[in-house]
């Protein structure tokens, strides 16, 4: 795994915003926008879920953040 | 690369571990070993789109893996696939087309544990086009020779460290600009559609929109383009039936028309990085792009009834590459 910039902590908003759907973006990375998409579609079944379906997604940015690396300054910044 | 049943017999004396697809007659003839296989006589070879039941596709795992695992997957342990797929690596998942543990995978692998997090490439076996109803795709498990018609087999290969696998969809289809449809429930086939906020009949869809069936209906996963290829109108039943389910609240649209598949394939394959391990491409494609003995660029491989990558995808070029970590 390669090592890279902390990412921001599961509180920033646009983690709630990317699972629900407030946030839009198209991925440049395959597995990342169908995890985003299953993600979202858990939420709508069950909001109560976000907070462990923000941890999904905030472990999978960490291990493939040197892939997504445009996506994630488009995102948090 | 295509080869003759001898020149496999030889790799697999020197004790190589291979992903092979063939017809089954062939498959058979194989002694015990490290391969897996699955039924399938399509390729793309570097002769170009090639129909063959006299020769085998032979994908050999690279020399930066430090190990290959094969297992052996049914309807109860299929859900652990992303979970035992390895950290740093990637995963061969072939299954046979039309067993209940390849509806079972298509209908749940979006919510297996680990199955984003992991490099989950494969493909669905098959058989010649002349004989489907008749011919009973097959997968192969080599170390026993066993040749399996409802359980589905996987090559785990762990890279060394530095090295990393990359799992990439190439998709020549777009979403068309007709209406967005979506259908009130998940499935391999459906009666009922909504378009617009209303029900209507699929098929009376089909027909006022005057979509062609050899094309797919197209969802955007947050970016990524995936079909869902039309099986078949059942005008008795009111319904269609599809390689792939749709699933219950995504969007759909049919695809834009491609005029020409083969100069499509052509220009979207970019070249990646690195050394490519694994490729698949849909029957379907070379069935509608007509790629008999055409090329589509450097990825080869078998055409199948279903690519997956992660999850089950129709009419989609499916790749797997490794490359030394940056």
């Amino acid at each position: 795994m390669t090592a890279g910039p902390a990412l921001p902590p599961e509180s920033h908003p646009a983690w709630t915003g990317l699972i629900s759907g407030t946030i839009q973006h198209e991925f440049s990375y395959a597995a990342a926008g169908m995890l985003l998409f299953n993600l979202n579609i858990q939420w709508r079944r069950d909001p109560a879920r976000l907070p462990l379906l923000i941890r999904q997604a905030r472990a999978f940015f960490q291990k493939y953040q040197h892939l997504i690396i445009y996506d994630l300054q488009k995102l948090f910044t | 690369m295509l080869a003759s049943v001898d020149a496999v017999k030889a790799l697999i004396g020197q004790q190589k571990s291979l992903v092979l697809a063939g017809d089954e007659s062939l498959l058979r003839a194989l002694p015990e070993g490290h391969w897996i296989g699955g039924t399938i006589p399509y390729f793309m070879s570097t002769e170009g789109g090639t129909t063959s039941r006299g020769q085998i596709f032979v994908v050999e795992v690279p020399e930066v893996a430090q190990s290959a695992r094969i297992a052996v997957y049914d309807e109860q342990t299929i859900a652990n696939i992303g979970i035992d797929s390895p950290e740093s690596g990637y995963t061969i998942l072939i299954l046979p087309a039309f067993t209940p543990l390849h509806r079972r995978f298509a209908l749940e692998s979006p919510r297996y544990d680990q199955q984003f997090f992991k490099v989950v490439a494969g493909w669905i076996a098959g058989s010649h086009l002349d004989d489907v109803g008749r011919a009973v795709p097959r997968v192969f498990a080599g170390p026993g020779r066993e040749c399996l018609e409802n359980k589905g087999v996987a090559l785990h290969v762990e890279l060394r460290p530095e090295y990393e696998a990359r799992l990439g969809i190439v998709n020549i289809f777009e979403q068309g600009s007709g209406e967005a449809i979506q259908f009130p429930e998940t499935g391999f086939q459906a009666s009922q559609c909504i378009v617009g906020g209303k029900r209507e009949n699929i098929l009376d869809f089909v027909g006022r929109s005057g979509m062609d069936l050899r094309l797919p209906f197209v969802s955007d996963l947050c970016g990524t383009k995936l079909n869902v290829s039309i099986q078949a109108a059942d005008i008795a039943g009111r319904k269609l039936k599809f390689f792939a389910p749709v699933f219950e609240g995504v969007t759909y649209r049919a695809a834009r028309p491609i005029p020409n598949y083969a100069e499509r394939f052509l220009s979207a394959v970019v070249p990646e990085a690195g050394h490519t391990v694994f490729s698949c491409n849909c029957v379907l494609n070379y069935l509608h792009g007509q790629l008999e003995g055409r090329h589509t660029g450097a990825l080869l491989g078998p055409m199948t009834f279903g690519e997956i990558a992660y999850q089950l995808l129709n009419q989609t070029l499916v790749h797997v590459s490794v490359s030394r970590r940056r």
